[in-house]
């Protein structure tokens, strides 16, 4: 089933700086690090991203949202909030991509972040990755096959 | 905001089977369509809309993975969000979504809608049984397929069974980001929908930007 071709993967990120950077700057270097990410997965064609998003959040109320849908590479953003200046900021990105390990990905996204800490040595990253499998869980009885996936769980 | 929005952890609700079926339910609209098709912006934007029109609506949402996006945009956004997360997302989540909708049933008499965004992982075929053990019939579900043309390929060759059971269920399909795509490639998707249901109400649009007078009409 297609359900089972796409691994869930959570990534926490802490994108920081030692002086306060516009909210512009920061979307600028998220969108950079998803681009590089999206850019290691595409190279194997067996691949595909089912959806790639990730929510930047600035405060309790603001946020970034990225999204990205295919191999295309286009990463969509939207910015919902007030500009400000932040010394730091917390980006979630959930990574559904089919024929690729978690541990995989998270050496691109390490590749990625690397990469843009060279490019710009103004910003600090570090990553924590968070283990996201879905649960087994079943409901259906003990010892019977789901009616409807038969089995096949992430 | 006059909108809340409920969900409940896996199991804690179980419906009674031989409860009655209620005679003055709130319509269910369901927000269906694969991964990263717009189901969470067309979610948004009716939110917006029924806002607007002072509705009370809860709005369940089914996220794949640990950590919810959307959920948290919502609650971002001012939104009281509780997690459904179901495990698989046909078994699991079919018995947490109906224990969910029992409870809003049960537990908010004066419910406009029940607004519903699966995963976009999720066959709509397997949500309906949980949807309609609520008492609900098929017909009464208003299924919403958000269409992305962008993956055209995509549904024809790897996901043709995921689609055809999609436009088989839908009460309407929303082909959005028109921006992305060529005339040639609406009129396939136009079409490639026709061939499934001849007559299937089709919206074309871009979702971020606003919903079109007629799909609004239709809601």
């Amino acid at each position: 089933m297609y359900q089972e071709e796409f691994l869930p993967v959570v990534f926490n990120i802490r994108f920081s700086s030692n002086q306060a950077l516009p909210v512009e700057k920061w979307r600028s270097r998220i969108q950079d690090v998803l681009h590089l990410y999206v850019n290691q997965i595409c190279k194997d064609d067996n691949r595909m991203i089912g959806h790639i998003k990730a929510l930047a959040q600035i405060d309790e109320k603001d946020f970034i949202k990225f999204s990205c849908v295919g191999n295309s590479n286009a990463i969509n953003s939207n910015f919902h909030g007030n500009h400000q200046d932040l010394f730091d900021i917390n980006v979630i990105i959930n990574s559904l991509v089919s024929n690729i390990s978690e541990k995989e990905s998270h050496v691109f996204l390490e590749r990625s972040c690397q990469t843009m800490i060279k490019r710009d040595s103004e910003i600090k990253i570090q990553i924590n990755a968070k283990h996201d499998r879905q649960s087994n869980h079943h409901h259906h009885g003990d010892g019977n096959d789901c009616p409807i996936c038969h089995g096949h769980h992430h | 905001m006059s909108i809340n929005c409920w969900g409940t952890k896996r199991g804690i609700l179980m419906c009674n089977k031989n409860r009655e079926l209620l005679s003055d339910r709130p319509p269910v609209i369901l927000f269906s369509g694969f991964l990263g098709s717009g189901k969470t912006t067309m979610l948004l934007k009716t939110i917006e809309m029924l806002s607007a029109a002072d509705k009370k609506c809860a709005i369940i949402i089914n996220e794949i993975g640990e950590v919810g996006i959307d959920n948290r945009q919502m609650r971002m956004m001012g939104y009281d969000v509780l997690d459904l997360f179901g495990g698989c997302v046909c078994c699991t989540m079919k018995v947490t979504l109906e224990a969910t909708v029992n409870h809003l049933l049960e537990d908010y008499e004066d419910l406009d809608y029940i607004l519903f965004e699966p995963s976009g992982m999720a066959n709509p075929l397997s949500l309906y049984p949980a949807i309609m053990n609520c008492g609900y019939r098929e017909e009464e579900i208003q299924n919403v397929f958000v269409f992305d043309p962008t993956r055209i390929a995509l549904y024809q060759k790897r996901m043709n069974q995921l689609f055809n059971d999609s436009i088989n269920l839908a009460k309407c399909v929303v082909i959005n980001k028109l921006d992305q795509v060529n005339q040639s490639e609406i009129e396939t998707a136009v079409k490639m929908v026709e061939t499934i249901r001849p007559g299937l109400k089709t919206y074309k649009m871009n979702l971020n930007e606003a919903l079109s007078q007629e799909l609004h009409q239709y809601l």
